[in-house]
């Protein structure tokens, strides 16, 4: 579709979290040179990256544009992330395959993201990736039954990718963060139809 | 007292920060105060109101949904790039029901810019902005 056929452009800040090396930035640059970039060589990522991702609703002529804040995975920089938050309700949680660790600390990411919420009744949204699912099974740490059943109770979605090209999968977490913002603001405008019927 | 933020009377917006076919800026031109334009995700979110000539504006009213902080600059000549702040303010959050904001005021004004700096949630609604006042040189 070309741009000029969308007829509606919605806008959502997303973080990017998960442990360092995970393949945060792989991930997204991936999904954003629709499958033309995978950095060979490992840049560790300062801070905070803000990306845009364009994400086309299925189905829809509406276009969700990502606002990715790829952060830093490492500890000493968690304390300094907070502030980059502010207003974020949607994330995308990553760790590898190859590392139990890197899966458990996704549980830590999420009640940090949980915390930063300015509105805490409002519910995060987040999805779970597992990176390098392309590794042979015995680098494996971490089964996809195991991730599946903690995310679901978590009220994620889960997707397994792997970046390395061609790539596999990794449209499937982006689409799925695009129709939960669309989804998000279809309710919000029924809301303010049925409310202004009486105007 | 005539309304000059309406369409039929030469009123334009020129510039809508938010796009949702189904939501156009026209709709806070209309006078009704039942349609809207919806902003689409993320602040600040902008719109500039043309007027069809340079008017002295007395009064300015915005009726909107879940904006928290609002300002309103001007611009007097026909081909100006800068605008100067006629007023900041911020709204109570009434959830759902709509914000009727008046703003007594003595400007002279081609262009109105509208900047909704903040919202009291994701996605905030403009329903009607009403502009009041004399044309220039009456």
């Amino acid at each position: 579709m070309k741009i000029t056929d969308y007829t509606a452009v919605l806008r959502s800040k997303v973080a990017v979290c998960g442990n360092a090396t995970v393949g945060k930035s792989a991930l997204v640059s991936m999904y954003t040179s629709q499958g033309q970039k995978f950095p060979k060589t490992y840049s560790m990522t300062m801070g905070v990256d803000i990306i845009l991702a364009q994400v086309p609703v299925p189905d829809t002529t509406i276009l969700v544009e990502l606002f990715l804040y790829d952060t830093a995975g490492y500890d000493v920089a968690k304390d300094t992330l907070a502030p980059n938050w502010d207003g974020i309700y949607y994330a995308i949680l990553v760790y590898d395959v190859s590392s139990q660790e890197s899966f458990e600390s996704c549980k830590e990411w999420l009640e940090e993201l949980k915390k930063a919420r300015l509105d805490r009744e409002r519910p995060l949204k987040a999805v779970l990736v597992a990176t390098k699912s392309d590794l042979p099974a015995q680098r494996h740490q971490v089964s996809n039954d195991v991730a599946e059943v903690w995310a679901n109770a978590n009220g994620m979605e889960f997707f397994a990718v792997s970046s390395a090209p061609p790539g596999l999968n990794v449209e499937a977490p982006f689409t799925a963060i695009g129709k939960a913002i669309h989804k998000n603001y279809e309710e919000k405008l029924t809301a303010y139809q049925d409310a202004c019927q009486n105007y | 007292m005539k309304d000059y933020a309406r369409e039929e009377n030469g009123a334009k917006i020129i510039m809508a920060t938010s796009v949702d076919d189904r939501f156009p800026p026209e709709h806070m031109l209309d006078g009704k105060d039942s349609s809207f334009w919806m902003t689409t995700g993320m602040f600040p979110q902008e719109f500039v109101l043309a007027l069809e000539n340079p008017t002295n504006v007395s009064k300015i009213t915005t009726l909107s949904m879940n904006v928290k902080k609002l300002a309103v600059e001007k611009s007097e000549k026909e081909n100006s790039g800068s605008f100067e702040k006629v007023f900041e303010v911020e709204l109570a959050s009434r959830g759902d029901r709509l914000q009727t904001e008046v703003h007594q005021v003595s400007i002279r004004a081609k262009y109105l810019k509208f900047t909704l700096l903040s919202g009291h949630c994701e996605n905030a609604a403009v329903n009607r902005i009403s502009v009041v006042g004399e044309p220039v040189g009456s």
